[in-house]
C-alpha cells in the first residue's frame, strides 16, 4: 500500500535535504579547499583567500613532497606499522572480547574490572617510556605498535556484540561435534562482520594518524610515520614565515602544506567505501542487546 | 688430529690477522647531538656531515627533536638515563638543567687552544657559567635587533612624499597612506601601518625611546630604566591610541598572524610593514609578491625620530640558544664535543654548516673573512648541479647575524636583495639593550608570567581606549609593581651589579 505523503512530510524532507546538503558542503569544504589549495598559484590563493576552484594546475608542491626522500620510506612505515597494528590489536581484541563476553569465565568480574581499569587510570609517560625502553623497543616499528595494540573500549564493543549472539547457537555447535576455537574462528567471526569491519576501521585510522609515539620513541628519521613527516613539513612551513631559510624553487609554504596534507590524506580515505556497508550496522555494536 | 686442529687455528689466525690493517686507524668519536629542528635531512646535508668528520675527526648522530615537545623529549631521556651527548637547547631551559647538575663542566676544556670559539663567545662566558663553572656554550644572534620597518616607495611617489624621517614625517605617511588612495582603486581600503602583534609598534615606542616590551635601559648616568612604566612607554601609548584611533593602523594587527600579515602586504592593504628583517625578502620568494604588487617598489627605512631625538628598535636577546654537554659524557667525548665546537663556531666552519660543503654550495675567501657566493635557494641545485640545495643549515650549531647578512646579499634575485637591506637595517638602526636579558632570576622564573600578562593587556586597553591613560597610569605603574613587578626587577638589577660590579639604580 502506498502512503501518500502529506505537506508535512514533504516540508520535512525538504528541511532535511537542505540541512543536510549544508552539514555536506561545511564538511567536504575543508577537504576541497586543501585540495584546490595544493595545485593552486600563491597568488591566487592570497588574492581570493576562500577559493572554489584552482586557477590551474600547479603541481611545483607535489613535486617537491615527492623529492623529499623521507615519504616514500615513510610511507612504508605507516603501512607497517598500520596493517600489522590493526591486525594484531584486531586479533587481540577479539580474543579478549569473546573470552570476557563468557558468561562461565571464572573471575570474570575481575578480569573485566582489570581491563577497564586502564581506561581511567594510566601509568603515565615516563614510567610507559620506561618500560618500552627496557623492552628494547625504543627506535623500532615495534613501539609504535605494541604499546597501543590494545584499546579497552574496543575489547568492551567486541565483547557486547559477542554476548549479544545466542548461547544456544554455541550449544548446537557443540552437539554438531564443533570445539570452542572452532566455534569462534567458524561461527562466530563470520557473523561479526560488522563488528570486525567497523573496529577494523577505528584500529587502522588510529594507527595512521598517530604523531606523537614516534615522537616520544622514534629517534631515527627513517623509522617516522607520514604523519610525523607531515608534521614535519607543517613545521618548516611555519617557520618559513618566520625565517628566510629553507625553500626552493619558490613553492609557498601554504600549497607545500596542503600537497603534504592530501598525500596524507587520500590512502585513509580510499578505505572507508569498503568498509561504509559494515560501518552503519558498527556504529550501533552493543547498543541493541537480545 | 691435534695437529690439524692447531694447523686449522693458526691458518685462521693468519688470515684474520692478514685481512686487518696493519696498524688500526682510528675511530672517529661519535657523538649523539639532540636538537628541536623541522630541516631536512638529505643527500646534501649528509655530505656536510661527511665533511666535518673528515676535517675535524669527529662524527655525530643528530636527532631532531620536535619543537613543541622538545623538553618533554629531553626529561624521557634523562628519565631512560640515555641522555644525547650535545644538546642544544634555550637558556631558560639550559639553566634550569645546570642548576640539576645536568652538564658536564667544560671549564677546564675551555682552553685557549680553542682559538675560534673564544673569540666567537667572547664577552658571553659570563653566562654560561653556573656557580662559577662554565656548563654551556652560548650560541650568539650576533644583532641588537632583528625588527626594521619596510616601506612602499611607489606609494610614496605617487603621493609625492619623502621617506619619513621624524614621527611626524612618519604619521603624514600613514595617513597619506590610509587616505588618499595609494593604490589608485578609488577605494579606501588601505592602512598606514601593519604588522604581526605588539612588535609592530616598535618604530613608535622607539620614537619616544620606549619599547613594547618589558625592557631595562641603562641610561648615560648609570641609571636603569623599567620600561614598562617610563615616561617615554607613557607618551608612545598616547601616540598609538590616537593612531589607532584615527585607523591609521591595521585593527587587525595585534591579532594577525605573519602569515596573515605576509598576506595583507601582498595584497597591498598597508604601505608601511613593521616586522622582522625576512619579511619583506619572504614576500617576494613565496608569496608572490612580484605578481600581485609588479609596480611596487620596497624600501627599508629607518624607525622614525621623535621629538626629543629619539630613536629605538625593539631589542634582540644576544643569546639565541645554549649548547650543553651530558654529565654522563666521557672525557674523550667532550673533546670530540669541544672540536665540534670550536669548528662549527670558526669563520669558515660555520659557514660549512651554514651554506654545506664549499665549492659546492659556497665560497670562502680566508684573507678577508669574506662568503664569495652561495648557492641560492631559488634555484635548486648546487655550483656542479649534483646536488640539490634544500635547507643546509640542519647542522648550524650557533648563530651568527653579521656572518649571515654577509650571505645574503650575494643573492641577486629581488628576495635576495630585500634581505640585504633587511639585514644590514639591523646593524644601522639605534638599538638599546635590555640589560636584563640574561638575568632569569627565581623571582623571574616564579613572577614574570603573571605580570607579563598584566603588562601585555594594559597596553592593549590603552591604545584601544579601553583605559584612560593619564586617569589610570598611576593605578597601573602601582599594580604592575605590587603584582611582582617590584621583585623581579629588584633580583635583577642584584644579579646585574653583582655579575658586572656595578652599583646601579633605578631612574624611577
Amino acid at each position: 500500500m502506498k502512503i501518500k505523503k502529506t505537506m508535512g512530510d514533504h516540508a520535512f524532507n525538504a528541511i532535511t535535504y537542505i540541512v543536510m546538503t549544508f552539514v555536506l558542503v561545511v564538511t567536504l569544504y575543508p577537504f576541497w579547499y586543501v585540495v584546490v589549495g595544493s595545485v593552486s598559484s600563491m597568488a591566487h590563493l592570497i588574492k581570493n583567500g576562500f577559493v572554489l576552484w584552482p586557477d590551474g594546475l600547479h603541481l611545483d608542491a607535489y613535486e617537491q613532497v615527492f623529492r623529499n626522500d623521507l615519504v616514500p620510506v615513510a610511507y612504508r612505515n605507516t603501512l607497517i606499522v598500520t596493517l600489522g597494528g590493526t591486525a594484531l590489536s584486531m586479533l587481540l581484541t577479539i580474543l579478549g572480547g569473546f573470552v570476557l563476553s563468557l558468561k562461565k569465565l571464572p573471575g570474570r568480574v575481575f578480569f573485566t574490572f582489570f581491563f577497564v581499569f586502564t581506561m581511567m587510570f594510566g601509568g603515565g609517560l615516563v614510567p610507559t617510556f620506561l618500560v618500552v625502553s627496557r623492552l628494547g623497543m625504543i627506535d623500532t616499528l615495534f613501539a609504535l605498535i605494541v604499546p597501543g595494540a590494545i584499546s579497552t573500549y574496543n575489547m568492551i564493543l567486541m565483547r557486547n556484540f559477542f554476548e549479544s549472539v545466542p548461547e544456544s547457537l554455541y550449544e548446537a555447535a557443540s552437539i554438531d561435534g564443533e570445539t570452542l576455537p572452532g566455534y569462534v574462528f567458524h561461527i562466530l567471526l563470520p557473523l561479526s562482520g560488522a563488528a570486525i569491519a567497523t573496529i577494523t576501521l577505528f584500529y587502522a585510522v588510529g594507527y595512521w594518524n598517530d604523531y606523537f609515539s614516534s615522537i616520544i620513541y622514534i629517534r631515527n628519521n627513517r623509522l617516522w610515520p607520514m604523519q610525523t613527516v607531515l608534521r614535519q613539513v607543517l613545521q618548516t612551513a611555519q617557520m618559513n614565515n618566520m625565517m628566510y631559510d629553507d625553500a626552493k624553487k619558490g613553492v609557498a609554504p601554504e600549497t607545500l602544506k596542503d600537497a603534504m596534507i592530501v598525500v596524507t590524506m587520500i590512502p585513509i580515505l580510499c578505505v572507508y567505501p569498503f568498509v561504509q556497508k559494515h560501518f552503519v550496522k558498527g556504529v550501533m555494536i552493543g547498543s541493541i542487546k537480545g | 688430529m691435534k695437529k690439524i686442529l692447531s694447523l686449522v687455528l693458526s691458518l685462521a689466525m693468519l688470515l684474520t690477522s692478514a685481512a686487518m690493517p696493519a696498524v688500526a686507524e682510528e675511530e672517529p668519536v661519535v657523538l649523539n647531538v639532540f636538537y628541536a629542528t623541522s630541516r631536512p635531512m638529505n643527500e646534501a646535508t649528509n655530505l656536510t656531515r661527511e665533511y666535518i668528520k673528515e676535517k675535524i675527526g669527529v662524527d655525530f648522530n643528530l636527532t631532531e627533536g620536535d619543537g613543541s615537545n622538545f623538553q618533554q623529549q629531553l626529561a624521557l631521556y634523562i628519565a631512560d638515563n640515555k641522555m644525547p651527548d650535545v644538546v642544544r637547547l634555550d637558556y631558560d631551559l639550559w639553566k634550569e638543567y645546570a642548576a640539576e647538575g645536568a652538564w658536564a663542566d667544560l671549564t677546564d676544556y675551555v682552553t685557549d687552544e680553542y682559538t675560534d670559539l673564544n673569540n666567537y663567545v667572547g664577552e658571553y662566558w659570563t653566562y654560561a657559567r653556573q656557580n662559577g663553572r662554565i656548563m654551556g656554550i652560548p650560541s650568539l644572534s650576533g644583532t641588537p635587533s632583528n625588527h626594521v620597518v619596510a616601506i612602499r616607495q611607489d606609494w610614496l611617489n605617487k603621493l609625492n612624499l619623502e621617506v619619513p624621517q621624524t614621527l611626524d614625517d612618519y604619521i603624514n605617511v600613514m595617513r597619506a597612506f590610509t587616505n588618499d588612495d595609494p593604490d589608485g582603486d578609488g577605494e579606501k581600503n588601505t592602512y598606514g601601518m601593519g604588522g604581526s602583534g605588539t612588535g609592530t609598534l616598535s618604530p613608535l615606542f622607539g620614537a619616544y625611546g620606549a619599547s613594547p616590551d618589558e625592557s631595562f635601559f641603562l641610561n648615560e648616568d648609570g641609571t636603569i630604566t623599567t620600561n614598562a612604566i617610563s615616561e617615554g612607554y607613557k607618551q608612545g601609548l598616547k601616540t598609538i591610541r590616537d593612531l589607532y584611533a584615527e585607523g591609521l593602523i591595521d585593527p587587525e594587527v595585534f591579532t594577525c598572524s605573519n602569515d596573515q600579515m605576509l598576506n595583507k602586504w601582498c595584497r597591498g592593504e598597508m604601505g608601511i610593514m613593521s616586522a622582522a628583517w625576512s619579511r619583506a625578502g619572504n614576500a617576494y620568494l613565496r608569496y608572490d609578491f612580484a605578481t600581485l604588487q609588479p609596480d611596487a617598489e620596497v624600501k627599508i627605512i629607518l624607525p622614525p625620530t621623535g621629538p626629543d631625538g629619539e630613536s629605538n628598535s625593539i631589542s634582540n636577546s644576544p643569546m639565541s640558544a645554549m649548547l650543553a654537554v651530558s654529565y654522563q659524557a666521557s672525557p674523550e667525548k667532550i673533546e670530540a664535543a669541544m672540536k665540534l665546537f670550536n669548528f662549527a663556531s670558526s669563520p669558515f666552519g660555520w659557514r660549512v654548516t651554514m651554506y654545506g660543503i664549499p665549492g659546492e654550495f659556497f665560497d670562502y675567501d680566508e684573507a678577508t673573512q669574506q662568503t664569495l657566493w652561495t648557492s641560492d635557494l631559488n634555484n635548486g641545485v648546487s655550483k656542479s648541479g649534483k646536488y640539490e640545495v634544500t635547507d643546509m643549515q640542519v647542522y648550524k650549531l650557533f648563530n651568527h647575524a653579521g656572518w649571515e647578512a654577509q650571505g645574503d646579499g650575494l643573492i641577486d634575485a629581488p628576495h635576495g636583495q630585500m634581505w640585504k637591506a633587511g639585514s644590514a637595517m639591523r646593524f644601522e638602526e639605534n638599538v638599546k639593550p635590555n640589560v636584563f636579558v640574561m638575568f632569569k632570576t627565581e623571582e623571574y622564573t616564579e613572577l614574570f608570567g603573571e605580570v607579563d600578562t598584566y603588562f601585555r593587556t594594559s597596553m592593549l586597553a590603552f591604545i584601544m581606549g579601553e583605559k584612560d591613560i593619564d586617569a589610570e597610569w598611576d593605578n597601573y605603574v602601582e599594580t604592575y609593581l605590587s603584582m611582582g613587578g617590584e621583585e623581579i626587577r629588584q633580583s635583577q638589577l642584584k644579579a646585574y651589579n653583582e655579575a658586572f660590579g656595578t652599583n646601579c639604580t633605578f631612574a624611577e
